[in-house]
């Protein structure tokens, strides 16, 4: 599947989805369990990743002390993991215990990834003391 | 097996635009913030994964499918994009249906023509270019390597 990189096809259409539909499927499948994706759901999860940054964008721009400053910046993010039940999944804990349990399985593909440490500083979500 | 870390990552230029046309004009957005931001859409993407795929396997499936990810929307307390959602996947699913009819429609006319070949027969052969051109197009599209 073609990479698109902006919101309009070869005819001029608004694209369904921008973001590229082969990176998201990567993902999906870096997932141990999953074994295959209908073209649907795959449409769908793109979709819905697209309206999760808006989301999270806004959100923590409303609530987050850049908005005197007209700018969103790292701390608005990390308040808002921190304060939002929504976007707790974002957060990293040190107690293994703490990482929602549908999480534990993609230990190894999110140990790669830095969110937002709950103690100000940059680790891997699920801390490796669970390995 | 161990993935790169930028094998997980959505591009920055997409996720940017978005981030974007989602705030006020005029917001800037620092570098942390988007970076954050897009890996935060990568563990959305393999929370929702994860969470559709316990729907896809309670219904003793092994492909997810739409009403998976639905499902999972609602499980992941993000009802809020379930209406946008289900109004993506009417749109995309009557784009399939324009595509498919498309392409059956002119394979009856290359049937057709070809009944008539002497008469047209260099009209036929810019035709053919243009059903050539459009099922490549279509063949990019459609492939899924599953």
């Amino acid at each position: 599947m073609a990479d698109v990189a902006v919101g309009k096809d070869k005819c001029g259409e608004q694209r369904l989805v921008s973001l590229p539909l082969s990176r998201i499927r990567v993902i999906m499948k870096s997932s141990p369990e999953v074994s295959s994706i209908n073209q649907e759901a795959l449409v769908l999860t793109a979709k819905a990743t697209e309206l999760f940054v808006q989301y999270l964008a806004t959100y923590s721009y409303r609530h987050g002390s850049g908005k005197e400053k007209k700018a969103l910046t790292y701390s608005d993010l990390a308040n808002t993991a921190e304060e939002s039940e929504t976007f707790q999944f974002l957060a990293v804990h040190r107690s293994y215990e703490a990482c929602p349990p549908k999480l534990h399985t993609e230990r190894s593909a999110l140990r790669h990834m830095n969110l937002f440490p709950s103690d100000g500083r940059i680790n891997s979500i699920c801390a490796s003391s669970a390995e | 097996m161990a993935e790169r870390p930028e094998d997980l990552n959505l591009p920055n230029a997409v996720i940017t635009r978005i981030i974007k046309e989602a705030l006020p004009d005029g917001v800037n957005i620092s570098k942390e913030a988007r970076s954050a931001i897009s890996r935060a859409a990568s563990v959305f993407v393999l929370y929702a994964t994860s969470c559709a795929n316990n729907f896809a396997m309670k219904g003793k499936r092994k492909t997810l499918n739409a009403s998976d990810v639905l499902s999972a929307m609602e499980e992941m307390e993000f009802q809020r994009f379930i209406t946008p959602l289900k109004e993506a996947l009417e749109a995309y699913r009557r784009e399939q249906k324009g595509k498919k009819e498309a392409s059956e429609q002119k394979k009856k006319d290359k049937d057709k023509k070809t009944d008539s070949e002497e008469q047209d027969r260099s009209r036929d052969e810019d035709n053919d270019e243009d059903e050539e051109r459009i099922e490549e197009e279509q063949n990019e599209e459609d492939e899924v390597d599953n």
